[in-house]
């Protein structure tokens, strides 16, 4: 009998606490919009700006089949381009995703800011380090 | 500006060029190829530079005016990052135009003659 009675108090603390507000416990339950559109606008900012040295890298000239880019041979090498292509749509996808939930974040309630941003700076950093590994727009 | 920019740097490498022409010599003949190199990608680089320059822009007003991106800057900055990649797309494009890729080789279909002999 007095298990019963003690499992009809729990029964009814569990529906007590969260009218009396105990959710407020959590320390995230305050936090009603983290997005920080800022963030996300200046993100595609520095994406834009990273970009640019692919542009810059696809408006060399193509090399002629057989030759290595050299500092008398400036060109762009047919396969980077292509890389660096498959990365840059990989990552205007994420970006794209994360502009659509920054600024209407009701429309996907199954989401997660923190993932979406975590996905597109992933998918920015791969076009920044096919960049570095090439060496275009930099000295080495 | 670009055409500007261009302009001088096309008429610079041509006049160092032919200065090292008439010098002669390994060593100028080297820095006659270092400057038609650079004058062949001097374009390039200019337009990659103009390429970031926007969004460039765009940070620094935002971080000046402190208030939050508009609907016409969100639009202005996807509108930009579209056509960065829309020019990748037509250089890779034209790449392939002018540089095929080899075939692939034909998949092999059915019994290969050569060993289905007795």
């Amino acid at each position: 009998m007095k298990f019963f009675r003690l499992l009809a108090l729990m029964a009814l603390a569990c529906f007590v606490l969260p009218l009396a507000g105990c959710t407020t416990l959590n320390p995230f339950a305050k936090i009603t919009n983290p997005i920080n559109q800022t963030e996300v606008y200046q993100l595609g900012n520095a994406y834009g700006s990273a970009k640019a040295l692919a542009v810059g890298y696809a408006a060399l000239p193509l090399c002629p089949r057989g030759t290595a880019i050299g500092v008398t041979n400036i060109c762009h090498d047919k396969s980077v381009l292509v890389t660096l292509d498959k990365d840059v749509h990989a990552a205007d996808t994420a970006y794209t995703a994360l502009v659509n939930f920054a600024r209407n974040p009701a429309n996907y309630p199954g989401l997660s800011f923190s993932q979406l941003l975590s996905t597109a700076q992933a998918a920015i950093s791969v076009v920044s380090q096919i960049e570095v590994q090439y060496n275009i727009g930099g000295s080495k | 500006m670009t055409d500007s920019v261009s302009t001088i740097g096309a008429d610079i490498g041509a006049l160092l060029a032919a200065a090292a022409n008439v010098a002669g010599g390994t060593g100028a003949t080297y820095v006659a190829q270092l400057l038609t190199a650079f004058a062949a990608a001097e374009p390039a680089i200019v337009s990659g530079i103009a390429s970031a320059e926007p969004f460039i822009a765009a940070g620094v007003s935002l971080i000046e005016s402190g208030g939050a991106p508009t609907d016409e800057m969100w639009a202005a900055q996807l509108t930009a990052l579209g056509a960065q990649t829309s020019a990748i797309d037509s250089q890779v494009a034209a790449d392939e135009a002018a540089q095929p890729d080899a075939p692939a080789a034909p998949a092999a279909t059915g019994t290969d003659p050569a060993s289905s002999g007795t």
